[in-house]
């Protein structure tokens, strides 16, 4: 079911927002145990919430489109009254007395609660096997990552526990989870959804957004989180980018496969898909990544010297960033607006970009290395190599489901927009997922 | 609040380290830095749209 299909059902007074949240705990019940996805469930408030609503909506006050609807945020949004840990340590027993923004745009629209999403520690990671609340587990393969860092939300929404999640992106942590838990998952434009009330790990880099089953539900999400609507600009025929160069490279078979059949069918949808040779991703990975250790180094200073209360990979990720000389982070700085200058003669000429948005399906959880091209390749690195670049640059960049490997794995098609275009991603995506093969989890 | 790194660790990384920063080197030969790119970049924003930290 869609957040569309439960709000005409509640609005026609065939189902109640009570009866969607307890199909939600149920869900919770049935896949949580094995697959920890969330950190905290708030069951009672959720009830609360609920009765509240439905009270509303039979006096005639609708909230909108997400009135009645069960979401979850991933744990490092701030949430009055209720636990918000970062997935750390150090913020295990951190309760709030104030509400992200987010989290009171999505409580104004009428959004019901459900509790707070696991994530990889502090969200920098890709794994989400989190050492201090439990390793979270991809429900089309218990053995491997959901992905990361908003792996538990992936879960969530994949499973159907809930409908609506929300999460963090400062190097692929959105997209990731989407990929390899086969949702859809939106990077907006840099600064499109508030930060305020939200961990930081690389300030300018953190992106806040949406995870849904399908891109309506996610623009319905999007919608409620930037709280401001532009149209998408007519963009007729659509021209789509397929790169010949870098996003072919170190690339699974059947993920390139799975992405090549999208762009086709997006041909046959209309869309004119052009061959384009992407500028230099390398240099925008590194950028980024120099950026990010730095900024996450600063980000949690006040905490290094509680070097016991990290796990290993973290604390090795924030020492790295404290070595980073000052210069070498500033260059950084000023080589991206470089970068970002060739991205825009790219996009001159096109309206989106088309990339896997992992070069590999989802890996075992505790694996290493994965073997491409002959190659032995470094997980971590493989999995963001793909969609670092556009954290670095701020551009909107969604991934949907676009197949899956002969192993039953989901695999993503990452499409990248024009700056402050979301609405044409997710335009374009609702269009094109109806011709994708639907994904239902069972 | 920034207490020293203890050597094991600092051993561990440099050499990671070390890989980054030359990489890093490589880039600033192939794209060079030039005084017109002396500003550091400021992300897309919205002033309206609640791009806070």
């Amino acid at each position: 079911m869609t957040i569309r299909e439960a709000g005409a059902a509640l609005r026609a007074g065939k189902l109640s927002a009570a009866e969607l949240v307890e199909d939600a705990l149920r869900q919770i019940d049935r896949f949580n145990p094995e697959l920890n996805a969330f950190i905290t469930v708030t069951a009672d408030l959720a009830r609360e919430r609920a009765r509240t609503l439905d009270h509303e909506l039979s006096n005639g006050v609708d909230h909108g489109p997400l009135h009645g609807i069960p979401m979850a945020h991933k744990d490092l949004i701030a949430t009055k009254g209720i636990r918000t840990t970062s997935g750390s340590k150090l913020f295990a027993g951190h309760v709030p007395d104030y509400d992200a923004t987010v989290a009171q745009k999505l409580d104004s629209a009428g959004a019901v609660l459900l509790g707070k999403t696991g994530l990889h520690e502090c969200a920098y990671g890709i794994t989400s096997d989190n050492p201090h609340f439990g390793t979270i587990r991809n429900p089309w393969g218990s053995s491997c990552i959901p992905g990361g860092s908003s792996g538990g939300s992936g879960v969530a929404v994949a499973t159907g526990m809930v409908f609506l999640a929300t999460g963090t992106d400062t190097g692929g942590s959105i997209r990731i989870p989407a990929s390899f838990c086969g949702t859809a998952g939106l990077k907006p434009t840099y600064g499109r959804v508030s930060r305020i009330g939200v961990q930081p790990l690389g300030f300018s880099l953190d992106h806040i957004g949406p995870l849904a089953r399908t891109v309506e539900d996610t623009a319905i999400g999007f919608q409620a989180m930037a709280g401001k609507v532009t149209s998408a600009p007519r963009r007729e025929p659509l021209r789509i980018g397929l790169p010949e160069n870098f996003y072919l490279e170190q690339v699974d078979r059947e993920v390139r496969s799975a992405v090549e059949n999208a762009a086709r069918l997006s041909a046959g949808l209309g869309a004119l898909v052009v061959p384009v040779r992407v500028p230099d991703i390398e240099a925008a990975n590194q950028t980024s990544l120099i950026i990010l250790l730095s900024e996450a180094a600063a980000a949690y200073a006040p905490y290094v010297e509680r070097r016991e209360d990290f796990g290993d990979d973290v604390l090795a990720l924030l020492d790295q960033g404290r070595m980073i000389p000052a210069p070498v982070y500033v260059n950084a700085q000023r080589q991206r607006k470089l970068i970002l200058t060739e991205f825009e003669k790219l996009f001159s000429g096109i309206d989106l970009l088309y990339t896997p948005t992992s070069p590999i399906p989802p890996p075992r959880i505790g694996q290493m290395e994965v073997e491409l091209d002959g190659a032995k390749v470094n997980v971590r690195m493989s999995t963001t190599r793909f969609v670092r670049a556009f954290n670095l640059l701020g551009y909107p960049a969604l991934s949907i489901p676009c197949g899956f490997t002969t192993s039953c794995l989901p695999i993503g098609l990452q499409m990248i927009g024009h700056p402050f275009e979301d609405e044409t991603l997710l335009d374009w995506g609702c269009k094109l997922e109806q011709a994708l093969p639907r994904v239902v989890f069972h | 609040m920034y207490p020293d790194i203890p050597d094991e660790q600092l051993t561990k990384l440099r050499p990671v380290l070390d890989a980054l920063l030359s990489a890093f080197q490589a880039i600033e030969k192939r794209i060079p830095i030039t005084t017109d790119s002396a500003l550091i970049y400021t992300p897309v924003s919205e002033p309206e749209s609640g791009n806070h930290t």
